[in-house]
């Protein structure tokens, strides 16, 4: 229904009096009205008369009759001024409810049913009294008087509960973006709220690498793909407003709306609108709606972007911080083996008579010194790499007991001299680990245990299967952790003995930790009560893939076949 | 049997390197010749033919992988290569690609001398080894044609797939085998994401012919690569 005040009235063809004085009374009304009243197919915004409904008509008529049925039983008793006062109620009482047009038929039905019941001679259109022609005239001209001020009342409830919508759809935005964190939060916001404020499907692109636009988010997933055509003038609007900047208005093209995101440091993508009835036109009112949601999203945009090169900022300051405290660790830890080796060596080139036993024990120390520095220096990459996120996992199902054996055949040299006990349970199910950093995890706790055990001590390694966990621990008979340092001999740079003659940055259970909890489980240390130190870590279980079934007893071999499962 | 003298070409951009190298390789009466870049190794490897080659991955003009290509089109003398500590990837492309072994810097001269015996011995035995009858390390000793196992004398009952596992491993003694070498060669081409079943194998392996299964004195796990039969 397409409200158009200025189309003459029907009725004012039988009154011509009074269509001109409501053609008066409708300019009259259009100067309280917004421009809005400009036609619009868009039913729950439209800024015209809020929606009309046929069945007014009947319940005009309706009301004309109950007034009258009322009215008929007082005629004698109550004076005609009174049972007009009935008649304008029930014209107040149909506009409010149903609208100006059947407001206005109340009014003309109400002067008729007031001519011919109430006015003798009663039941016919003529009057005895010509003064009833003023009465009729003037209440004709009150009623519409008064049903124009009511729909007018009316409208104005009805713009400002939309006006009260619009706003109260823009703080819900804006609510929900102050909490978006990354671009696909925001397009998933924002295009749920636009497409319930704007009946559209909107799409948010994003600039992406070489200066496309793309999609984020799983609207976008969901959502169908959109138009080439489409996608090429959004990169051309783009374009023109990174390049040329501030530019007026939206672009429009086959109804679809295309605005530049912009936030106050730079242009942060493009919204495209598609309306679901593409003849649709917004209001200037749903125009200022649309732009502040586009600015509300930029805004989003720009602080996410500005809270990923805060946090980039932060990451730096922490490498350059963990860089510093390399430098000065390795400027001790590295120049004693080297001021070893230095002074070894130089002993042995100096061309003094020595016993081939010396030389060897010379040879010998210059080797060790050696392969100390380069566990120290594998450490000190090895944290590095993994602090700068540059290791991926090779996790591979594989067993446990592999790299045990590789990590003591690796450590031979260091635990000579001492009991190695291993225990390892043969029902231990695969495993999935990156089999060279485990190995790395078991090196360091077992180089650990070898350099606390006392001398000719015992180290040990044991793993348990509990619940869904492997528990490994590795211990010694040493002297223990010092209490209160179970927890902060897990950080960088921490020694179990700070002024500790023995070599070693103070790298390798942390680096332990990450690589343990990058597989998902935990480590931990603890005293034995029989005196010594003990490193627990678990690993998930998680679900093995089950073994080979192809491999069937061969009924031609001659050996007897293996029922060994 | 009287060896010829032995010949070892080394490429190796790092002086000090070539200079162990040299001195290690010389005391055991093998001569050697070196080439400081890969281009420069190809060109010796052709002049001399060399018993042994010893290639490092980081030279400076050629990537490693490309000289081991190069030379696996006309040859198939063995290929030691030197890496460093954890670049098990690249370690195993080289492998994959046509070396032989590999020696993880830093290493010291024991090292260095075990593997080149391992693969020059290979070599000498020729193609006599492939139908070998019989085979022994430690106190474990395998009959090829009967498909007899035992160890300390007392027989060991093997799978087929086990049993096949062993005698690659053998066939390749003192080498590394890659996973995916040894996926093909027991269980066939297109197994090579089914590298659990070689590990549960080995396991099994290492169970029935190990004293300790968890501290293996011959079938030993080279993490990241794969496995070697140590004798």
């Amino acid at each position: 229904m397409t409200p158009s005040p200025d189309q003459p009235d029907d009725a004012s063809a039988a009154r011509p009096p009074a269509s001109w004085l409501k053609r008066r009374l409708t300019r009259f009304a259009a100067t309280g009205r917004t421009s809005a009243a400009r036609p619009t197919a868009h039913p729950p915004q439209s800024e015209g008369d809020a929606p009309e409904r046929p069945i007014g008509y009947a319940w005009s008529v309706c009301a004309c009759v109950l007034t009258t049925a009322l009215a008929l039983p007082l005629r004698g008793s109550l004076a005609e001024a009174n049972l007009v006062l009935l008649y304008l109620m029930a014209v107040v009482l149909v506009t409010v409810q149903f609208g100006r047009k059947p407001g206005i038929f109340t009014s003309i039905l109400a002067v008729l049913a007031f001519d011919v019941f109430l006015v003798p001679p009663y039941y016919s259109l003529t009057v005895a009294d010509s003064q009833y022609l003023l009465t009729f005239a003037i209440m004709l001209v009150v009623s519409l008087i008064i049903s124009h001020l009511t729909a007018n009342l009316r409208r104005q409830a009805f713009i400002a509960r939309n006006r009260e919508r619009r706003v109260s759809a823009l703080f819900d935005l804006s609510r929900d973006l102050s909490g978006a964190l990354s671009h696909e939060q925001i397009s998933d916001i924002g295009v749920r709220h636009l497409n319930a404020t704007f009946h559209a499907r909107a799409v948010i692109l994003f600039p992406g690498e070489n200066g496309n636009l793309a999609t984020a988010g799983a609207a976008a997933a969901t959502a169908a793909r959109l138009a080439d055509p489409v996608l090429m003038l959004a990169k051309l609007v783009h374009e023109r407003e990174v390049t040329s900047g501030y530019d007026e208005g939206a672009t429009i093209s086959a109804g679809i709306r295309y605005l530049p995101l912009r936030a106050p440091m730079r242009t942060r993508g493009v919204l495209v609108l598609i309306p679901s009835d593409p003849a649709q036109r917004l209001i200037p009112e749903q125009e200022r709606l649309l732009q502040t949601c586009a600015a509300q999203i930029a805004l989003a945009i720009e602080r996410v972007h500005y809270v990923d090169v805060a946090r980039e900022a932060m990451v730096a300051i922490e490498s350059e911080r963990l860089r510093n405290s390399l430098l000065s660790a390795m400027s001790h830890d590295i120049r004693t083996p080297l001021t070893a080796i230095a002074g070894l060596s130089s002993a042995l080139a100096s061309g003094r008579a020595l016993s081939p036993q010396t030389r060897q024990e010379l040879a010998e120390a210059i080797q060790d010194e050696a392969i100390r520095m380069s566990n120290l220096v594998t450490n000190l990459l090895d944290m590095a790499k993994l602090h700068a996120g540059a290791v991926k996992l090779n996790r591979q199902w594989q067993m446990l007991e592999e790299v045990v054996g590789s990590a003591l055949a690796q450590l031979a040299r260091t635990l000579a001299g001492l009991r190695v006990e291993v225990s390892l349970p043969s029902t231990l199910p695969l495993l999935d680990f990156d089999a060279v950093l485990l190995e790395r995890v078991l090196c360091n706790l077992l180089d650990n245990a070898a350099k606390y055990a006392a001398a000719g001590g015992t180290v040990g390694i044991a793993a348990r299967l509990i619940d869904n966990t492997v528990h490994v621990s590795v211990e010694d008979n040493g002297p223990g952790i010092a209490r209160g340092m179970e927890e902060s001999i897990f950080t960088k740079f921490t020694r179990g003995e700070p002024e500790s003659t023995r070599t070693g940055v103070g790298l390798g259970l942390a680096i332990c930790r990450t690589i343990i909890e990058a597989h998902g489980g935990t480590i931990g240390a603890q005293n034995r009560p029989e005196g010594g130190a003990r490193f627990t870590f678990t690993l998930p279980v998680g679900c093995p893939p089950a073994g080979d079934a192809g491999d069937a007893p061969d009924p031609t071999d001659t050996s007897r076949p293996d029922r060994q499962a | 049997m009287s060896a010829p003298r032995i010949h070892v070409l080394l490429i190796e951009d790092e002086k000090q390197i070539r200079r162990f190298l040299r001195m290690t390789l010389e005391a055991e009466g093998i001569s050697v010749a070196e080439a400081a870049s890969g281009q420069q190794g190809l060109v010796e490897a052709r002049l001399c033919r060399p018993d042994l080659v010893i290639l490092d991955l980081g030279l400076p003009d050629l990537d490693g992988v490309e000289v081991i290509r190069q030379l696996r089109t006309w040859t198939d003398l063995p290929i030691v290569i030197l890496s460093a500590r954890s670049e098990e990837a690249q370690k195993v492309r080289a492998l994959d690609t046509g070396a032989d072994d590999y020696l993880t810097k830093p290493f010291g001269n024991s090292e260095l001398m075990a593997r080149i015996r391992a693969h020059l011995r290979k070599r000498t035995i020729g193609a006599a080894d492939a139908s070998a009858p019989s085979f022994q390390f430690g106190a474990v000793s395998i009959d090829f044609p009967h498909r007899r196992v035992t160890r300390a004398g007392k027989p060991v009952h093997l799978t087929p797939i086990e049993f096949e596992l062993l005698a690659a491993m053998v066939r390749n003694a003192g080498k590394v085998l890659t996973h995916t070498y040894l996926l093909r060669e027991v269980w066939g081409a297109g197994h090579a994401e089914r590298s659990h079943y070689l590990r549960i194998y080995m396991g099994h392996l290492r169970q029935k012919l190990e004293d300790d299964p968890a501290r293996p004195a011959h079938i030993l796990t080279e993490t990241g690569v794969g496995y070697r039969l140590y004798i």
